[in-house]
């Protein structure tokens, strides 16, 4: 009786050799794109960034983010933009640009911070803070953070941008 | 000739060894889709930009100071282009009859079409983007301040204008948007290295004449402050 030569039903395995290539080689890319940046970005239609040739890596610092909508800082709402001209106070301040929630807030943090710093362990306060704006809001909304912020003794900006692939 | 039955068993026994890949595969299946997820396609970048010091004046270096005119270099950001101030030459500050006519260096907004959808939405022109039909000539501001800073190689060793000055003021009107003010800072921080000499990065306690703080390129005024405004 002849023997046949095919395989048993069953027998075949699945091929899956191909697809370990694959993988693998996802696998090592995706090893090599993994960041481990310090800060997120949450990009939103309010929140596009704008393009820079800038290479400076970023920083972990104090986050407030101006979108088109809201001003945010550390993840936490401070004040809706439209509602702004509303929120200054022209009392101790002659400009008009101090954006009053946004000023407590800053405030707050940087005390904390402070009080932070006389502890073993703990980083001096730098007055550090990254900038997160959109890219068409207009100057005058980043001028009156940007004092608001130096008023706070935040006084180290860091604008933060998309950088170039690289 | 047949072989025989020991030999054929070992044959076979050869040939069903196959590597088992399913643990392998199991630990990739879970491994892709968390990169993939946590996986960043875009880079962060940031900008540095200090409020300028309060304190008193330090006496040594308004000595030093002295016998050098500052230059000083500000960048107005106007609707109507850019307005350069400075004590370089290149700027042409000063030099009008009348004191009070401002005689420095204007940059007037361009009207290539190309160019400021380019700037203005990248290139895409749809209905998501129209750019305005004119904008602000960043690549005449670029050379302007380049010319100004003039880097260039004299004896191996790079050479330029004002090598001590790297602040820039930038004073935008209060509805230049966010995005002028950030290409701006792009045109004047840096520049690509003059040829005739190989820029190197600087190393500590090495001076070769050829290091550049912005390697591989070549800085021009990277040190931002943001002032508030012509307007």
């Amino acid at each position: 009786m002849a023997v046949s030569r095919r395989k048993k039903p069953g027998d075949e395995g699945l091929q899956i050799t191909s697809l370990m290539d694959i993988m693998t080689i996802i696998l090592v890319f995706l090893l090599k794109s993994y960041s481990t940046e310090e800060i997120t970005v949450a990009p939103s239609d309010d929140l596009r960034l704008p393009n820079s040739t800038a290479v400076l890596k970023p920083e972990l610092a104090i986050s407030a983010v101006i979108s088109k909508r809201a001003i945010t800082v550390d993840g936490q709402e401070v004040v809706p933009v439209e509602s702004c001209p509303a929120c200054r106070v022209n009392a101790n301040d002659k400009r008009g640009n101090l954006i009053v929630p946004l000023y407590e807030r800053l405030k707050e943090l940087a005390d904390e911070e402070k009080a932070n710093a006389e502890r073993p362990g703990y980083s001096p306060f730098t007055g550090r803070i990254l900038l997160q704006c959109d890219r068409d809001i207009p100057f005058s909304l980043v001028r009156e953070a940007m004092y608001t912020a130096g008023q706070a003794q935040f006084a180290e900006f860091k604008f933060v941008v998309y950088g170039q692939e690289g | 000739m047949s072989k025989r039955p020991s030999d054929r068993r070992r044959a076979s026994e050869q040939k069903d060894i196959e590597l088992n890949l399913l643990p392998f595969m199991n630990l990739m299946t879970l491994l892709i889709p968390f990169l993939l997820y946590s996986a960043s396609f875009i880079t962060i970048a940031v900008i540095d930009s200090s409020l300028p010091a309060i304190g008193a004046p330090n006496p040594d270096k308004e000595k030093e100071k002295d016998d050098k005119v500052p230059l000083n270099l500000t960048i107005g950001v106007t609707d109507e282009g850019f307005l350069l101030n400075g004590s370089a030459p290149v700027l042409g500050c000063g030099q009008g009859a009348d004191a009070s006519e401002n005689t420095c260096k204007q940059i007037p907004k361009t009207d290539d079409a190309g160019y400021c959808a380019e700037t203005q939405c990248g290139g895409v022109t749809d209905s998501a983007c129209v750019p305005e039909p004119t904008c602000h000539d960043f690549n005449a501001l670029h050379d302007l301040v380049k010319e100004l800073k003039n880097p260039r190689w004299e004896g191996g060793k790079l050479m330029t204008e004002y090598p001590d000055e790297g602040n820039v003021i930038i004073a935008p009107d209060k509805d230049i948007r966010y995005s002028v003010l950030v290409r701006v800072m792009d045109s004047t921080r840096e520049t690509e290295a003059p040829s005739g000499g190989t820029v190197t990065a600087r190393v500590k306690g090495q001076e070769t004449g050829s290091e550049s703080d912005c390697y591989p390129r070549v800085c021009l005024f990277p040190y931002v402050v943001i002032a508030g405004g012509v307007k």
